[in-house]
């Protein structure tokens, strides 16, 4: 142990099984806490480094890439389930009377602002179980898909945030409407919706 | 063949229970035993995906196997389990209504399918073990996977 350089005795910290404790509690002493550490950080093409000195303290630097997906999204409820539409798509929020809603050629359509623009009625494309009838004033969310509008109607919003684009697995890779999902503060699972399948 | 190639000795399987009728798969695939959580619905799916759950931030689909067979739904319980399955990168969870035992099957009490029946949908049954005077069906369950996987690329 001697021979070795401060650096070598740091990475052993990191070695699996490798433990100071003399007891093991219910939180530490197994040896797996810092080796998981390492391991999920480096999946995730990141480094984790220690700087030490004797009576001065420690210090652990965790460094993460930010190429992970990370975008804008805006959080909307139907019905009981959360969905998330990429920020970047949305061109404006309003908000509708039922009577607004008007039907051109068998296409329901809202105004605004002189421009008719088809509505998509996200409930029913993506058959949500409970989603709220009757509302007095309807949620639209104008989405952008090239220079076409469409207008998707939501039960309500939840709010802006950054989401991590996570991938919903090779098994589902390619359900329609959907481009994947996040997981929200609480561990729920919101899904991110597909804005190009869905608009008109 | 319907059976996978296999060396020629003792194989171990997780066995679980649909109602009555007891399964069995490779432990070889299985990744862990997770008790019953909450799942999150995806539209534009087939009857039998449930959605996907959150486990430990891997986001990882569900499939239900009692509507997959066409047997009546259950209400999850104290017993049920999502049996997570891993083929190379391919992720899946499977529920189940009990989990019973890890089992060794031996090659000589394994039955083949093709013995009993023709019918091709059933390729992914791998076999009927005979084990302590019960029957238990051996499934492959990447045959569902890929199922879907080719499946999809047909519908986008």
């Amino acid at each position: 142990m001697a021979s070795l350089s401060d650096k070598e005795v740091i990475e052993y910290l990191f070695k699996p099984s490798f433990s100071t404790a003399d007891e093991v509690t219910d939180l530490s002493g197994r040896g797996v806490g810092l080796d998981v550490v390492k391991t999920k950080i480096e999946a995730l093409g990141g480094v984790v480094e220690v700087e030490t000195a004797w009576g001065k303290g420690t210090k652990f630097s965790i460094r993460i890439p930010l190429t992970l997906a990370i975008i804008q999204a805006l959080l909307v409820k139907i019905g009981s389930e959360k969905y998330a539409i990429p920020l970047s798509s949305i061109s404006e929020i309003v908000n509708v009377k039922p009577e607004e809603i008007r039907m051109v050629r068998n296409q329901e359509v809202i105004l605004l602002r002189n421009m008719v623009i088809p509505v998509v009625r996200l409930n029913e494309i993506l058959e949500v179980p409970d989603s709220i009838e009757n509302q007095k004033a309807i949620t639209c969310v104008i989405v952008k898909k090239g220079d076409k509008l469409s207008s998707f109607l939501v039960d309500s919003l939840v709010g802006q945030q950054e989401i991590v684009i996570k991938s919903l697995g090779k098994v589902l890779s390619n359900i329609k409407y959907i481009a994947g999902a996040t997981i929200l503060g609480d561990g729920n699972v919101a899904l991110i919706l597909d804005v190009n399948s869905l608009a008109l | 063949m319907a059976n996978n190639d296999v060396e020629k000795n003792n194989r171990q399987f997780v066995v679980f229970k649909l109602g009555d009728q007891e399964f069995g798969v490779d432990i070889h695939n299985v990744s862990i035993v997770e008790k019953y959580m909450n799942i999150t619905r995806v539209p534009s799916t087939p009857i039998y995906i449930k959605g996907v759950i959150n486990l430990r931030g891997e986001i990882i689909p569900i499939m239900s196997l009692r509507a997959k067979f066409g047997l009546p739904e259950k209400e999850a319980d104290d017993d049920t389990r999502i049996i997570i399955f891993k083929f190379n990168d391919v992720v899946m969870g499977v529920i189940v209504d009990v989990v019973s035992e890890v089992a060794y099957f031996d090659d000589e009490n394994i039955e083949s399918v093709t013995s009993i029946t023709n019918d091709r949908s059933l390729d992914y049954i791998t076999g009927i073990a005979k084990h302590e005077g019960r029957l238990i069906t051996l499934l492959n369950i990447e045959k569902f996977a890929l199922e879907l996987m080719s499946k999809d690329t047909a519908e986008r």
